[in-house]
């Protein structure tokens, strides 16, 4: 796939339905092999102005400066692709979140330093960068893939363009956030236990996951898999100190507020994605309500008898009028 | 999913609703911070081309006013209660879509129990109770209905010795608070409030400049931007189109005059209900009278009504509630959430 054509206007062999069966062949590879790979969806900012203010030969020079700084960018092993519509992909093999960072960050460089003139005019093209990361074994399927990636280009576009977004799925952030909690066990195992195990400190951020997850109604075996995945690297989080000396103690302390920070950075994307699917499938959720039971008046409260008694009186007034609905004679 | 199923799905919170059902609009304030308000106004799209133009089956509020010409056009509420006309089910259909409307306004979750208490005249009658909870019924897990007056005293916390004013578009309610529930003798309700304010505005103007052209909605919205009582009110200087061509006409004179034509019903209602009550207790009733409503917004009424009680009962005080437009759906939801959970249960 190297050598992949630079753009339409290049006449080489491959259509832009081409481009996407080769990334789809590379991704598949990928998966198969284990090894993370980067899609990177890139668009030149306000082409569509470009080509309205200076012509097509403008935006075309345009395009081509952009796509040759964006080459010129990417490692050896890195693919490109122009699709219709103008939009580039990039797809970067053994590419994990902070490489794919540098990676966009040199594209982005590259792209300040061009400029090309047109009817005696100055014209400095900037772009927006979007990507998302797949893990191994995680199991995305590769449109989901792609619309991530697609998804982070539109948020990057948003924020007013020259800009790079990695998007993260909940999925992907699990991953890392497991693997961050093997490395940070790993550490801590070993310290001796000193200490009485007291109340479940997971149980709060255990419901509110599952409250996160039933929210949706029914759901995929996918997501059902990701809300298991969740709640276990939440009860991994949240195991007991083993023991008393004070900076091994504060040690543990920040290992678990940064857990928790993790933890937290992955309830709001997966309540982002559920909130994403709840769109694409057309369900409101609505507002939360501020009370999780039933109220009604508390005993010790000021004058709690002569307020129940008249809301006494209200129910039983509804409670006859529904008699009478009931049985009118 | 089983009924059953779907029931041990919502426990994941409770939305309280208080919902303020008028004649003219309709208000719900919601336990997630949730307020709205829409015009009482439901309409159907009459045929396939409107239908196709507005991209809906069914509209609401002032998006239905402004379409009303190509839409079957329902007010379902007359009097603050459900028209109920023969056996004619359109009118009850309207309502049960608008209270639709408003509970998905207050945006519930499909995981929450959804309790509402909902406002209703101080003087409904069975069947038009009846046909209120009917038509919420869909769209709640519970429903209770409670006096419209005696939510906006209880949502204010004023239980004991009050007189409260709730003027509607279709209903003025007057209901004294002693403490306790109030009955039916604590209670009246007259039908010299918005639209038949309206009404008179709307025959004066015509007496006095027949040649202006207008419709009771034009009336209306002249009426909702200047209403005032004061001798000294802001004029009312307004465009109503004679034969085509838009002409100034000084309204302040016949909106000032109908305005005024609810004070003396109001002030009668109050003395009866002041005369009837304990002696000993009838000056501090006096002093303890609120003005709520979407009328209450008259500027100079409370003023008015403390006049014409002093001219008639010797005197009194009247304080206009800060909300007018939100303090019967405030006291409703006040009832909702202090309303104890065993009760909500038996009326599901």
């Amino acid at each position: 796939m190297q050598g992949f054509p630079s753009s339409e206007s290049d006449s080489g062999p491959f259509s832009p339905e081409d481009v996407q069966g080769l990334i789809r062949i590379e991704y598949a590879r990928a998966a198969r092999y284990g090894y993370p790979i980067t899609l990177m969806a890139i668009e030149v900012d306000r082409l569509d102005a470009l080509h309205d203010l200076y012509g097509v030969e403008s935006e075309r020079r345009a395009l081509a400066a952009v796509v040759h700084g964006v080459r010129s960018a990417l490692r050896q092993s890195d693919f490109l692709g122009l699709l219709r519509g103008r939009r580039i992909l990039v797809l970067c093999p053994h590419a994990p979140g902070r490489a794919v960072s540098a990676i966009a960050t040199r594209i982005l460089e590259n792209c300040h330093g061009l400029e090309f003139r047109s009817d005696g005019r100055s014209v400095r093209p900037t772009l927006s960068i979007g990507a998302s990361t797949l893990h191994p074994g995680e199991g995305l399927a590769f449109e989901p893939f792609l619309a991530a990636a697609e998804q982070a280009l539109a948020f990057a576009v948003r924020a007013g363009g020259d800009h790079f977004v990695l998007r993260q799925t909940a999925g992907s952030a699990l991953g890392e956030l497991r693997r961050e909690l093997e490395r940070e066990e790993a550490a801590l195992r070993g310290a001796p236990s000193a200490r009485e195990p007291g109340p479940d400190p997971a149980a709060p951020l255990e419901a509110r996951i599952r409250a996160l997850f039933r929210a949706l109604g029914e759901h995929s075996a996918q997501l059902g898999e990701l809300e298991q995945e969740v709640l276990r690297a939440a009860g991994e989080g949240f195991e007991p100190p083993r023991e008393q000396d004070p900076s091994r103690v504060a040690r543990q302390v920040a290992t678990l507020a940064r857990r928790i920070r993790r933890l937290k950075a992955l309830l709001d994307a997966t309540e982002a994605e559920l909130a994403a699917l709840a769109r694409r499938k057309g369900v409101d959720p609505g507002v939360a309500s501020i009370f999780r039971t039933v109220q009604g008046l508390r005993s010790g409260q000021e004058d709690f008898s002569r307020r129940h008694g008249i809301l006494t009186l209200i129910f039983e007034a509804n409670l006859d009028l529904r008699r009478e609905r009931e049985d009118p004679a | 999913m089983t009924a059953k199923e779907k029931e041990k799905d919502k426990e994941h919170g409770v939305l309280y609703l208080g919902i303020d059902l008028g004649t003219s609009r309709t208000s719900v304030c919601a336990s997630n911070g949730v307020r709205e308000t829409i015009s009482s106004f439901v309409g159907y799209p009459k045929d396939v081309v409107s239908r196709k133009l507005l991209q809906r089956d069914v509209l609401f509020g002032d998006e239905a006013l402004k379409h009303r010409l190509s839409l079957d056009f329902y007010r379902p509420l007359e009097k603050g209660v459900i028209k109920v006309v023969g056996k004619d089910t359109r009118q009850m259909e309207a309502a049960q879509d608008l209270i639709a409307e408003i509970i998905r306004r207050a945006e519930p979750r499909s995981d929450e129990l959804v309790y509402a208490v909902i406002g209703a005249p101080a003087q409904a009658s069975i069947q038009n109770k009846q046909a209120i909870i009917d038509a919420a019924r869909k769209s709640v897990d519970s429903v209770m209905l409670c006096s419209e007056p005696f939510a906006v005293a209880y949502g204010l916390d004023w239980l004991d010795d009050v007189l409260v004013i709730d003027i509607g578009a279709g209903t003025t309610d007057l209901c004294r608070m002693h403490g306790t529930m109030p009955e039916d003798s604590d209670q009246i309700t007259n039908t010299y409030a918005g639209d038949s304010i309206d009404q008179e505005f709307a025959e004066r103007i015509k007496k006095k400049h027949p040649e202006a052209q207008f419709t009771i909605q034009m009336v209306k919205e002249i009426k909702e931007r200047h209403a005032a009582v004061a001798d000294a009110m802001e004029q009312c200087i307004v465009e109503l189109p004679v034969k085509g061509k838009p002409t100034r006409f000084d309204l302040t004179a016949e909106l000032r005059a109908a305005c005024r034509m609810i004070v003396p019903p109001i002030v009668e209602g109050l003395g009866e209900l002041v005369a009837t009550f304990d002696p000993e207790f009838q000056k501090r009733l006096k002093e303890r009278v609120l003005l709520a409503g979407g009328g209450s917004q008259i500027k100079g009424l409370d003023t008015a009504i403390e006049r014409e009680m002093h001219d008639r009962l010797g005197g009194g005080k009247v304080i206009r509630i800060e909300e007018p437009m939100y303090g019967g759906a405030v006291g409703a939801l006040k009832v909702a959430h202090d309303m104890p959970a065993e009760f909500w249960e038996k009326l599901k």
